[in-house]
């Protein structure tokens, strides 16, 4: 993002021993670490407390391909952009797609367990990581997980850090399943009911059709004219398989309504991952699929008091996305998404049971407290941190949990 | 922050009188009723193995609670004695880690409620003990499945495939436990409950869930479970290819997986295992003259299917396949299945006992390390018999053999130790599906370095600060710092009384 600068370290780490040595002289100094990945795409707009910049997109690179076991091992600031690049290459592919520019780092994907549209049918990054090295708080390295596609041995340290936003270890190294890439890849778009209240029964019926999408994905007029399509409610359905599958999914969709084909499908899903204005605000909601129409109305309810918000979805994982300019005023932004979040059903607070979760991507500082609850605050998760990373050194506050006394929180661009 | 109160407490196992062990007994019993606590040596019996022969431990005592509230209060009683204690759920595991040496065994087959069924939505919640294929059967009328399918499902429970990360034959598509669990209710060890994962939407913070699954009932025991079922797919086919050599099967196993086909399932079995088969009950039709078969299934939309279909025979032909048959019904298909999913009660037939072994290598060294176990199996003169899940590289090396002959047995742990370290070498790791338990124990420190074990250590120590569910199991007890530093007098202690727990 151009809003945000390179981070400009002396001499940025390029191997898991110096990330150790440097996580080891901030803990003797006790001086907080903000990890910086590629400094680039990722602006996470997630309050840490006052922290020295770790650098972490000096390692980069590849360290095993081996294309006949579907996995790889990288530097975790690898951009993703290199690694769809290298895969390609072999006909296969890292099926991650986070919301953001390619150039972010496949580390900081897993560190935030960032998704896609994809995520519907290849998995969010749990799902998707082998092993990974990191550098404890501690200053400790480990080694979790391996490079084969199926491991049950030890405690699982590696889903314990990966969405840990670097709280618990620095990712330094990162092994990935990959697929191989489907003989066809075909994006369809439908139009859609623009009227919020028609969205579930248009839902329900194109449910009941044989579709097997890859990606399945809801995207409103406002975001659809972002993107540069016809300003109105469309379906983006991502078809891949088999020429045979890829073709009798299309005659059933074109069987559904008005369609309309994008033979360069991957652009499609480029520009919405990259349609968000600069430091957008952003929110997600999301419950059980059934809730899905109902998340949608709200939503579109809070865009309309929102000057140029933009919203999209994922019906079969239960989940609203919507993005605001960051100029959008504070106090129009609290009130739409509170009232978003009340309607719901999102828990008042941390741990208290809801029928719908909210999670911000992304907000004015001022709105943190005011949008969002604290995570990770439970015993178990103190207690974890606390074991991983006792002198609270790594993105200190990301999940909104501050120590009474830690000065003014800035915001992060990892 | 400070230090959070359950860190600081140290461990301390305490070992239990003849009088405090009849007196826990009696609490138990007002907590569960008479019925369902046992203590005769007899009935402790059944529960002194699981389905891995070669290792017997006794527990203390089983307790079998009947509600979720009787299990809390039975875990309550546990911890305000700190005594140690295992959850077990069908004891179908393999490796050792539902075994209770002298501590109090807590049987959840009682628990087996359907909590709640959201066919819309695909969930369902439900107590720990429920059978695997019976929730199956439950969301059948819905046309919805539970994917993880362990060879054992018509058996083993919800909750100990949570314990144990369970795999299965179609895992190779539909992914593992852990991806098809959505929410777990612990009991932790302390006796409270606390909620992992998130039925209702997606979850912020630490991926406690995914740390829990796999955790061996080292972090406390579910209460309750939240799991995602899978629509069953419009169209299967399932197909058997019969090879000249088991390098050759292997070789098509590498092409199918490169060429981009996704298969539902990609098992392998070899000569040895075939022979188990065709002379058991479980008679599949497989070819008897066959070095190695492959069993494929490919499912989902009808349309492309039997491109699949064919594309696969192509490879199989072109890798080396004799022949290769698409099955014509449910029934032969359903026969194909039970064969391989028979095996290894079709290799009890073959000897007394059997050793189920458990590894899983990167799928390029399949051809290699099948050649490699072969020898070892030669060298020391057993009998290895490979029924495995190719597609994932997991191997299951068995050995039918005869424990009481000691020869025999010595032979087969030294192969059995080669394997693993074979494996090893490859790249790979020493369990695939089954865990640690007690069998793995010892090449856990070959397997990671010593901070890693440590951080898996203090992992455990967050749930289970006293390390008094299921201890001795998955971490070797030496690796772990905080008890290396602990008093001289408590580590003897704990050795003399057998809870070298981790």
């Amino acid at each position: 993002m151009p809003d945000v600068a390179e981070p400009r370290a002396a001499a940025a780490p390029t191997s898991t021993a110096e990330i150790a040595e440097l996580v080891r002289a901030a803990r003797e100094a006790h001086t907080p670490l903000r990890i910086v990945g590629g400094g680039r795409w990722l602006d996470a707009g997630r309050p840490v407390e006052g922290a020295h910049p770790l650098p972490v997109g000096g390692l980069r690179g590849i360290v095993e391909y081996v294309p006949g076991d579907l996995t790889i091992t990288v530097w975790a600031g690898t951009p993703l952009a290199e690694l769809h690049r290298v895969t390609r290459a072999e006909g296969q592919w890292l099926p991650l797609d986070p919301h953001g520019d390619p150039s972010g780092t496949v580390g900081a994907t897993v560190a935030t367990a960032s998704t896609g549209p994809l995520a519907l049918s290849m998995g969010t990054p749990r799902d998707v990581v082998l092993g990974l090295d990191a550098v404890l708080g501690t200053g400790e390295t480990i080694v979790a997980g391996g490079r084969v596609v199926k491991n049950v041995a030890g405690f699982d340290l590696v889903r314990l850090l990966t969405g840990a936003w670097g709280t618990l270890g620095v990712i330094t190294q990162l092994s990935l399943r990959l697929r191989a890439r489907p003989e066809m890849d075909l994006t369809v778009t439908a139009a859609a009911p623009d009227d919020a209240r028609a969205i579930g029964p248009w839902l329900t019926r194109l449910g009941a059709l044989p579709l097997a999408p890859a990606a399945f994905e809801l995207i409103d007029r406002r975001m659809a004219a972002r993107m540069g399509l016809d300003a109105r409610t469309l379906l983006l359905v991502r078809l891949t398989g088999n020429a045979a599958l890829v073709e009798a999914q299309r005659r059933v969709l074109a069987g559904a309504g008005d369609v309309e084909e994008f033979s360069a499908g991957a652009e499609v899903w480029r520009s919405l991952a990259t349609a968000e204005p600069a430091r957008a605000s952003c929110m997600r909601w999301s419950a059980r699929p059934t809730r899905f129409a109902e998340l949608w109305a709200a939503a579109l309810d809070a865009a309309a008091a929102i000057d140029g918000a933009a919203t999209h979805g994922t019906p079969g994982r239960g989940i609203v996305r919507q993005h605001a300019p960051a100029a959008t005023p504070p106090d129009a932004l609290a009130a739409a998404w509170t009232e978003t979040a009340t309607r719901i059903g999102v828990a008042r607070a941390e741990g208290q049971p809801g029928a719908a979760t909210a999670i911000a991507e992304r907000l004015p500082r001022a709105l943190w407290p005011v949008l969002t609850h604290p995570a990770a605050t439970d015993r178990i998760s103190c207690g974890i941190r606390a074991a991983f990373d006792p002198g609270r050194l790594l993105n200190p506050g990301i999940f909104g949990d501050h120590a009474d006394t830690s000065p003014e929180p800035e915001t992060v661009r990892g | 922050m400070t230090t959070p109160a359950v860190l600081a407490r140290k461990a301390e196992p305490r070992a239990l009188s003849s009088a405090d062990a009849d007196v826990l007994a009696r609490d138990l019993a007002d907590i569960v009723g008479d019925r369902h606590v046992r203590r005769a040596p007899s009935a402790l019996l059944a529960y002194e193995s699981d389905g891995l022969p070669g290792y017997r431990r006794r527990p203390l005592m089983v307790v079998s609670p009947g509600t979720r509230d009787e299990l809390q209060a039975v875990v309550r009683r546990l911890a305000a004695s700190r005594i140690a204690y295992v959850p077990r759920g069908a004891g179908t595991g393999l490796s050792g880690g539902s075994l209770a040496d002298g501590a109090v065994l807590i049987g959840l087959n009682r628990l087996t409620a359907i909590l709640e069924l959201d066919p819309a939505n695909g969930l369902a919640r439900v107590e720990p003990g429920l059978v695997n294929a019976a929730l199956t059967r439950a969301c059948e009328p819905h046309g919805l499945h539970y994917a993880p399918d362990p060879s054992s499902q018509t058996v083993c429970t919800i909750g100990g495939n949570v314990a144990e990360n369970a795999g299965g034959p179609h895992c190779l598509k539909y992914g593992v436990t852990l991806n098809h669990v959505v929410a777990v209710t612990v009991l932790l060890p302390d006796g409270t409950l606390t909620t992992l994962g998130n039925a209702d939407g997606e979850s912020e913070g630490y991926d406690l869930l995914g740390a829990f699954i796999g955790s061996e009932g080292c972090f406390g025991t579910a209460s309750d479970i939240t799991v995602r079922l899978t629509p069953n797919p419009p169209a299967v086919r399932t197909m058997l290819a019969d090879f000249h050599s088991v390098y050759d099967a292997a070789t098509a196993v590498s092409a199918i997986i490169a060429a981009g086909i996704l298969p539902a399932a990609l098992e392998m079995m070899d000569a040895a295992t075939i022979h188990a088969v065709e002379a058991s009950v479980y008679a599949a039709g497989y070819p008897v003259d066959a070095a190695a078969i492959l069993l494929i299934e490919v499912d989902g939309l009808e349309a492309g299917l039997d491109v699949d279909v064919a594309t696969i025979t192509r490879l199989c032909t072109t890798a080396g396949a004799r022949a290769v048959r698409v099955a014509a019904d449910v029934a032969e298909r359903v026969r194909l299945w039970q064969g391989r999913k028979k095996a290894f009660g079709a290799m009890g037939r073959i000897a007394p006992h059997l050793v189920v072994q458990d590894a899983v290598v990167p799928r390029t060294k399949l051809p290699a390390i099948l050649a490699e176990i072969a020898e070892i199996g030669e060298r020391h003169g057993v009998r290895i018999c490979n029924v495995f899940h190719a597609g994932d590289g997991n191997l299951h090396p068995n050995i039918p053999y005869d424990a009481t002959d000691a020869d025999e047995a010595a032979r087969v742990e030294h192969a059995m130790g080669e394997v693993m370290h074979a494996c090893m070498r490859a790249g790979g790791t020493i369990t695939g599906e089954h865990g640690v338990g007690l069998d793995k124990l010892a090449y856990m420190p070959e397997l990671f370095t010593a901070d890693t074990l440590d951080a898996m250590c203090r992992l455990r120590g967050v749930f289970d600060p006293e390390r008094r569910s299921n201890p001795g199991k998955v971490v070797p007890v030496h690796s772990c710092r905080e008890w290396q530093m602990a008093p001289a007098v408590w580590r003897g202690r704990a050795a003399a009384s057998g809870r070298t727990d981790a």
